[in-house]
């Protein structure tokens, strides 16, 4: 026997309050596990989805940054359209390598039923070798293109037709995408001409995506770019600003509820243990006759404190990584934008920082608790005996 | 002979509001080592004030109590600690036992804080302790499964766990009935037999008639020998 197996089992005198003192840490170290592996995971998913899309530039016309950054990444409709001349214009500069042109478009159908649909060209297979088509690329006008769930979604295959009552067109599924983990996922895809004359936006574009291999190159292409007429020119450095600024005050509010969450925490294991501590005193006085230093006294409380907070800690990283896939979902729902693909992974160096946390926020609490035991005197064994 | 145990005019002075009580007022008296000695006196003579002192629980307010050789009053909480760990066993008349505890664990307890560095096996001499005082079949048992008697036993042999020159008992019998006295009386007598220096503050004048020497306490004073 020795100090530590003395602290543990002082825990199971009171083994209802330590459970519940434990639920309380494991809660608060999953809330911190799940907040920093999510934001450690945001940026590394953003990255990660900019390098995907192999979009090192996207001209738009003139507007709002946000918008166009979040348009490249997850489609979506905006009022002004970028001159189809710019095309051909940008793919004269010297150093771009593609330049694709993109029209979105969202169609609500009755019944509040929402589809996306991306007009392209054969230069955005270059701006995303990884896509994997089952079936074809566009064959004619009438061809479709469907991303690996709006396949699923709509029961389609290659060979399939498709009819869109708000377009009142008929289209051949040509080919369908394996699941890329991105929101192409959800797209049909359309030749370009066909969408402008569906659309009826015929010369016009959403936005061009470019490449321009080396990255090195990008100010030298851009400065050139925005020599063009009505355009505005953001690389994907700045749409990562832009995005992770716009993020930036959701995480800090999120950040200061679990501030929030951690302080009461360590109020309520300081409570704990100090009511613990009084319950005590009569034992801890017998401990100081029987030759406990105070220094024993206040190491017996702080490792029980430590104790729960360590068990409280592994339970709740355990837990958060166990419900990362809830806790990413709920994060999304309150973030005004989050990249495809799940972003909260287990990592074992944030597992062991919030568990190292937790015994942290255990020190912090048990400190005055402990020095409050290490202080009561022999006599208080004696005094009402 | 030299004393085990010297205490010089100690006086230990408590005050409630105006008033100041003397628990103990003015005492002299040494033990030798291997003693067994009893103090008796009526409730609030100063007994148990008088032995918080020789186990260096309390402080006096003047006055000299020397243990082994050490001048106590003067020390240090830590320091006192040690002694307290090293030289003096205490059986209070409560137990004391910690109830999440076993048997075995109340025992090797004072072990646990003890600084004295030896490497001895605890576990063994506790249940050697646990041997002596006749409870080697309880080892395992926790307080709340012992009788009263069984529990006492366990405290001293507790309070012999570090080895301590001097084992100081309050009312050890207090609690028991008069088998199991007679049965806890018996252990102190051997171990005083055995060399140790043990004091015991009891109202049981028949368990006092059997030690060496008895110490009459009233009002905080000596009476007589």
């Amino acid at each position: 026997m020795n100090i530590i197996t003395l602290s543990l089992k002082s825990l199971k005198r009171k083994r209802t309050r330590a459970v519940l003192t434990i639920i309380g840490v494991a809660v608060a170290t999953a809330a911190l596990f799940s907040l920093v592996s999510f934001s450690i995971g945001y940026d590394r998913s953003l990255k990660k989805e900019m390098q995907d899309s192999g979009l090192q530039m996207l001209v738009s016309t003139e507007g709002c940054p946000t918008e166009a950054a979040s348009l490249a990444l997850h489609g979506g409709e905006i009022t002004k359209y970028v001159d189809e001349k710019r095309l051909a214009e940008v793919r004269s500069i010297q150093g771009v390598h593609v330049a694709t042109g993109m029209l979105m478009f969202s169609l609500t159908e009755e019944g509040g039923k929402t589809s996306l649909f991306s007009g392209i060209d054969d230069e955005i297979r270059k701006l995303k070798p990884y896509w994997k088509l089952k079936g074809s690329w566009f064959k004619d006008s009438s061809s479709i293109i469907l991303g690996a769930e709006a396949a699923k979604v709509e029961e389609r295959t290659v060979g399939d037709k498709i009819y869109f009552p708000g377009l009142d067109r008929e289209f051949n599924v040509v080919g369908v995408l394996q699941r890329t983990g991105t929101e192409d996922d959800g797209f049909f895809f359309l030749p370009i001409r066909t969408a402008q004359e569906v659309f009826h936006k015929q010369g016009k574009l959403t936005a061009i995506g470019v490449n321009v291999g080396d990255p090195g190159r990008i100010e030298k292409v851009k400065e050139q770019i925005e020599e063009l007429p009505d355009v505005y020119v953001l690389t994907a450095d700045q749409m990562m600003g832009q995005i992770l600024k716009l993020v930036g005050s959701s995480k800090t509010l999120m950040f200061a509820v679990l501030a929030i969450a951690l302080i009461i925490s360590i109020v309520g294991v300081l409570n704990t243990v100090l009511m613990s501590v009084m319950e005590m005193v009569k034992e801890f006085g017998y401990m100081r006759c029987v030759g406990a230093a105070g220094i024993d006294v206040f190491k017996i409380v702080l490792l029980e404190t430590i104790a729960v907070c360590l068990i409280g800690g592994i339970i709740g990283a355990l837990g958060g990584s166990a419900l990362s896939s809830i806790a990413d979902s709920f994060i999304r729902s309150v973030l005004p934008y989050a990249p495809a693909g799940k972003m909260i992974e287990f990592n074992p160096v944030i597992f062991i920082t919030s568990v190292f946390f937790a015994v942290i926020l255990g020190i912090t609490a048990g400190i005055y608790p402990s020095i409050k035991a290490s202080k009561v005197s022999p006599m208080e064994a004696i005094r009402n005996e | 002979m030299n004393s085990i145990i010297e205490l010089k005019q100690v006086i230990k002075l408590y005050e409630r509001g105006s008033e100041k009580i003397h628990a103990v007022d003015g005492i002299n008296f040494s033990i030798a080592p291997g003693e067994f000695v009893s103090i008796v006196g009526p409730s609030g003579s100063g007994k148990s004030t008088l032995l918080n002192l020789i186990g260096c629980v309390d402080k006096p307010t003047s006055g000299v109590v020397e243990i082994d050789g050490v001048e106590t009053s003067s020390l240090k909480e830590k320091e006192l600690a040690r002694i307290r760990n090293t030289k003096i066993g205490f059986v209070f008349q409560q137990f004391f036992l910690l109830s999440t505890l076993t048997a075995l664990e109340n025992v090797m307890l004072p072990s646990v804080f003890s600084r004295n560095g030896q490497k001895t096996n605890k576990t063994k001499r506790a249940k050697e302790l646990l041997d002596i005082v006749g409870l080697a079949d309880r080892v395992n048992h926790l307080p709340s499964e012992l009788s009263g008697g069984e529990m006492q036993r366990i405290a001293v042999a507790r309070a012999l766990i570090n080895s301590p020159k001097i084992l100081l008992a309050d009312e050890p019998t207090g609690n028991l009935d008069s088998a199991n006295a007679e049965i806890v009386y018996n252990i102190l007598d051997k171990l005083h037999k055995d060399g140790l220096t043990v004091i015991a503050v009891t109202h049981n004048l028949e368990l006092a008639h059997k030690t060496q020497k008895i110490f009459k306490l009233k009002d905080g004073k000596m009476m007589d020998e």
